[in-house]
């Protein structure tokens, strides 16, 4: 099927709000607001959400998930930790069954995440750009994942 | 058809068909589930680490190298390995490698799964923090090899499946032929052995413990029925002779009771008889007395004399059928003198061209008996046997001898029991006589010869002396073969005890 210009420049016209949103679409690193860490290299990422003791100005970081999300799983899986769903859970129960390395602790809603970062300002997670930026609770640490 | 199908063999081999119809597609697909997911998550996993690691090594200490270290390994990347798509991005900035299999940047479609979209391509992004920017690795990787190897995976599970259903069926077949020709076996035999062959034996060759014990229980119970068969067979062959035994006594019996009527009226006839014969015989005789010598009368009288003696003898005659006579048993003796006296009177009545023959097996046991009768007896049978023999030649035998009587044989004769007898036998090889013949010897005034040339009362006289001495008549009969009368008398105890004393 062939479209003709006028048809192209509507297609366009239509499209051009949608990549603008999708341009702003991120995931980030937050922590508490008044937590003190400032700054996490992608390998300690990793290692905090493997359940391996990662220190940061003196703090052990305290990795949380959140698991009410479906696509930000699928990000977080693949941006943080490079792996597969299966191949993180059967990482998580080796290194648990010969270390005693506990897994990641995992809420199930915002506000408890919210409240869990606010009291506990070692822990870290990641959420939508967005939603950091409308909880003045958060602070933003890095950026995990940006849709291009 | 659907008796084939009812067979060890087809049963087996349908169940197994059907257990694996259901069963190898599940495992089938367990299998090759397993290994999907293990390899889509080993690509999965290698892409994921990959991209990380390559963002990390251009991330170096913060900040990117130049640009054209960028595009050199952004090349070496595609390059390396799988990767077919690699480009940066930052700001408005877009690097591209030059040797992208997949050139048109703007279908890049983040992936998550592992052939999401169905293009054959995984693509992923990784940001890179550049100091307050944000950078973002663009990679995209070839999913056709591993597609390529899920295929063969499955192309190999399904021949294995295939192979391994197809040895299955094979040993099931094996398996069923095993088990099912000793029971066809057994069942070949069984039906031998239902058609009457009861001599077969019930046996297998098997090594399988069951059909082993199933072989033995049936070969067990078949020479259980073959005895209880045999035991059927003799005790219908034990009644069916007793049952002939029994008709035969009853025939015997009938006969006798008719004899016994025959011999009541006859003897009571002869008595009367005899009552009007002796007035006769007494007056006769007076007359006689009377008449000179020279009277024309006298020869008239003296022939009704004859004839009154004639008739006398009759009456004798017939009451000695009956019982009627009044003479008892007198001799206690050994009964082969009696014997040989008879034997010279027989030879003197019968001429020397019949052969006889005498057959005394001595000694013969004491016999109460009345001499001058059993001497009677043994005339009167020779004589029969002599007319037996008169028209077709032969000879006669006479013989005596003590016997033993069994109780199988007693049963068959009224007047017989188990014990000792001394047998008189009178055979001869004549003419012989028919059954019906045989059934009426012995009635008063049967006879087969001659009107006038006999009275028929010899063998009525005969039965008269065996049953007053308590013997028993036998008679065979067989045409152009000729006949035997035995005559078994009982053995009398008392005379054996006279003659020891008497010694």
């Amino acid at each position: 099927m062939r479209l003709r210009p006028l048809q192209l420049l509507i297609f366009a016209i239509m499209a051009m709000p949608a990549q603008a949103a999708l341009a702003e679409t991120a995931v980030v690193l937050v922590t508490g607001s008044d937590s003190q860490i400032n700054e996490m290299s992608t390998l300690d990422i990793r290692k905090a959400y493997m359940g391996i003791s990662v220190t940061i100005n003196r703090l052990s970081v305290r990795a949380v998930r959140h698991n009410d999300d479906d696509r930000l799983n699928k990000i977080f899986l693949q941006s943080v930790v490079a792996m597969s769903r299966r191949s993180y859970e059967r990482r998580l129960l080796s290194l648990f069954l010969k270390f005693g390395t506990p897994r990641p602790v995992e809420v199930s809603n915002h506000d408890e995440l919210t409240e869990l970062l606010e009291k506990d300002p070692r822990s870290i997670t990641y959420m939508w750009k967005s939603d950091a930026d409308a909880d003045p609770g958060v602070r933003i640490i890095r950026v995990l994942w940006q849709e291009t | 058809m659907a008796r084939d199908l009812k067979t060890i063999s087809s049963r087996m081999v349908i169940t197994v068909l059907l257990i694996h119809a259901v069963m190898l597609p599940l495992l089938s697909y367990g299998m090759l589930a397993v290994v999907r997911n293990v390899q889509e998550d080993v690509f999965v996993d290698s892409v994921r680490i990959y991209a990380r690691v390559f963002a990390d090594i251009l991330q170096t200490n913060g900040e990117l190298p130049p640009e054209n270290e960028i595009l050199a390994s952004l090349d070496s990347s595609i390059l390396g390995g799988r990767c077919i798509h690699a480009a940066l991005t930052l700001g408005d900035k877009l690097y591209l490698s030059s040797l992208m299999a997949v050139t048109d940047a703007e279908n890049f479609v983040e992936d998550y799964e592992f052939g999401e979209h169905s293009d054959n391509v995984y693509y992923l992004s990784t940001p890179l923090q550049i100091g307050d920017e944000v950078a973002v690795l663009e990679m995209g990787f070839d999913e056709l090899p591993t597609l390529q190897e899920i295929e063969g995976a499955r192309r190999t599970i399904i021949s294995i499946m295939i192979a391994y259903l197809l040895v299955t069926v094979l040993l099931v077949v094996v398996l069923s032929a095993v088990l099912s020709r000793p029971l066809q076996r057994l069942r070949h035999d069984s039906r031998k052995i239902a058609s009457g062959d009861y001599s077969r034996q019930m046996s297998t060759d098997s090594d399988i413990f069951e059909i082993n014990e199933l072989s033995r229980d049936l070969e067990h119970m078949r020479s259980t029925l073959v005895g209880i068969n045999g035991r059927l067979e003799a005790e219908m062959a034990s009644r069916e002779t007793a049952e002939s035994e029994r008709r035969a006594a009853e025939t015997h019996l009938r006969h006798m009771h008719r004899l016994q009527s025959i011999g009541t009226l006859a003897g009571g006839v002869a008595h009367e008889f005899n009552n009007v014969l002796l007035p006769l015989l007494l007056y006769t005789d007076l007359a006689l007395e009377d008449l000179p010598s020279d009277s024309p009368v006298r020869p008239h009288i003296e022939r009704v004399m004859r004839l009154a003696n004639r008739a006398k003898g009759l009456s004798e005659q017939i009451l000695t059928f009956g019982r009627r006579s009044e003479d008892g048993l007198k001799d206690v003796a050994d009964i082969s003198p009696v014997v040989d006296e008879a034997m010279s009177m027989v030879r003197a009545l019968i001429p020397a061209s019949v052969g006889i023959q005498t057959d005394i097996r001595r000694p013969v046991g004491p016999l109460m008996c009345d001499s001058n009768e059993i001497q009677q007896l043994i005339v009167n049978l020779c004589s029969n046997a002599y007319r037996a023999v008169l028209k077709v030649g032969g000879r006669i035998t006479i013989g005596v001898a003590s016997c033993s009587v069994s109780s199988e044989f007693a049963a068959q004769y009224v007047r017989l029991d188990a014990g000792e007898y001394i047998r008189l036998r009178v055979a001869d090889t004549g003419e012989g006589m028919d059954a019906a013949t045989v059934a009426r010897i012995f009635d008063p005034f049967f006879t087969t010869r001659e009107v006038g040339d006999g009275t028929g009362l010899g063998l009525s006289v005969v039965h008269g002396i065996v049953e007053k001495h308590g013997g028993e008549i036998i008679v065979k009969s067989e045409l152009k073969v000729g006949t035997t009368v035995d005559i078994y008398f009982p053995e009398s105890p008392e005379a054996k005890v006279i003659e020891v004393e008497g010694q």
